[in-house]
């Protein structure tokens, strides 16, 4: 295969497999082929390039939705409920949809049991629990695992906390568990969609990491304070994610990770301590 | 504190319904495709309700996902319709945190992402976000929109074209001229 000739028309396939390269639909054969080609050929090349990366960016910037929590009305309440401006009896039709309903539910509740993949992960959490539990558990899983980036600054940064605390808008420190085995890697700042109060929409996360190379999360954001400080509550997430979480005036938190509950909470307190000396 | 290990607001029933499993995807087209979060929320719960009542309809066998799509496609193009031409609206979330270390051109791609595609024609924006965002294969694309898969293609070339133009041009960031 030669090589193009400058500033003529080059690209020998159709833009339309230009395309499905980028998107990954094509045969292997027929991508290798066009690897080969686009080697020799920078302006396809370029473009090529341009357009995985348009992918990406739609990804990073639009991915957080799949996250957030499923309100309840969006789950499927019975027709006749649904209805509240049809006031007349139902009629024939509805019990039918109703009788129809049950059945499917009956049927994809039986199906569904354990032959179907079960929904992802983090879409299970997003159906389960409470706003700050689930978010600090979502943020948990997602970034826990990462050998690369599992903190977005470093702690040896010394603008992570100036840093955060200018997202979250108050002063932000990061407590330390040193002396706990536990040490900290260094932070992140997270989206939060929030409806409640004075929630804000940022939130920030710094991670935790011990010699056995565990990791736990300290997540915080935002409230408006009017409910006042609250105790220690628990919540147990699913895939063996716990959470301690609590308020102060200013600040919600939940420190989460893979620990039994009683090494959590003890990391807990001293998280509390140093927030509140 | 009104927050429960448990708490309520949360769809719990049926969670392992094959449509609630595609909420987040459907969502996530929504506002993309839209810009306003609230819009966007709406036109979900809609195409939920619809397809809730709907669901008998669907043919055992088909793609739920492409069905759920061609639910909200349908009625977002009937809303479009009735709303004589509501001014596309894409604020930019000045809060939206930036992922892992991304570069520095990287973020401006991301900032500029979501700007630029606000200013595409509806037409290629719905095949750009459903092929680049929500994967989709040509056919599935086609399916959603009831086009002809040779006018998503062509309405794919167009749309990301447009987004190369905007993306890189005075303004815009030169890494983007980058040859990869």
């Amino acid at each position: 295969m030669s090589s193009p000739a400058a500033g003529g028309p080059k690209f020998p396939f159709g833009e339309d497999e230009l395309h499905a390269y980028v998107d990954g639909q094509l045969s292997p054969e027929r991508r290798a082929e066009i690897q080969r080609w686009l080697d020799q050929d920078p302006e396809a090349a370029t473009r090529a390039a341009f357009y995985g990366r348009i992918n990406t960016a739609m990804h990073r910037r639009f991915d957080h939705v799949l996250a957030e929590p499923i309100p309840r009305e969006w789950g499927p309440t019975p027709v006749w409920r649904r209805r509240t401006r049809d006031r007349r009896a139902p009629s024939l039709r509805h019990v039918a949809i109703a009788a129809s309903w049950l059945f499917a539910g009956l049927i994809a509740g039986w199906v569904t049991h354990d032959l179907l993949v079960p929904p992802k992960f983090v879409e299970r959490l997003a159906q389960e629990s409470t706003p700050i539990t689930q978010q600090a558990a979502v943020a948990y899983a997602v970034f826990s695992p990462e050998v690369r980036h599992p903190v977005e600054v470093g702690a040896d940064e010394d603008h992570l906390l100036r840093w955060l605390s200018n997202r979250m808008g108050r002063p932000i420190k990061a407590p330390t568990l040193d002396d706990a085995g536990w040490h900290l890697m260094g932070g992140r700042l997270l989206p939060v969609v929030d409806d409640t109060p004075g929630g804000g929409h940022v939130a920030c996360q710094f991670m935790y990491e011990n010699d056995k190379g565990e990791r736990i999360t300290l997540y915080m954001k935002s409230v408006d304070g009017s409910a006042g400080p609250s105790s220690f509550r628990y919540a147990d997430e699913v895939e063996g994610i716990s959470v301690y979480y609590w308020l102060d005036t200013k600040l919600a938190y939940a420190l989460a990770g893979k620990l039994p509950k009683d090494d959590l909470k003890h990391l807990a307190w001293k998280v509390y301590v140093q927030f509140n000396s | 504190m009104t927050e429960t290990t448990h708490g309520a607001g949360m769809a719990r029933p049926n969670d392992e319904h094959p449509i609630v499993a595609q909420i987040p995807h459907l969502r996530r087209y929504a506002r993309a495709l839209i810009g306003d979060r609230s819009m966007a929320e709406d036109l979900v719960q809609d195409s939920l309700e619809r397809a809730w009542s709907r669901f008998h309809l669907w043919r055992e066998g088909s793609n739920l996902r492409t069905w759920l799509f061609t639910i909200m496609h349908n009625l977002h193009a009937n809303l479009a319709r009735n709303a004589s031409r509501r001014p596309p609206s894409a604020p930019i979330d000045d809060d939206f945190s930036l992922p892992s270390r991304a570069t520095q051109e990287d973020q401006m791609e991301v900032a500029a992402i979501e700007a630029a595609l606000a200013r595409l024609p509806e037409e290629q924006r719905q095949v750009v976000l459903l092929v680049g965002l929500e994967e989709m294969s040509y056919q599935q694309a086609a399916a959603v929109l009831s086009i002809p898969v040779g006018t998503v293609m062509s309405r794919l070339h167009r749309g990301r074209e447009r987004l190369r133009e905007m993306m890189t041009s005075a303004g815009g960031t030169p890494g983007l001229r980058r040859v990869k």
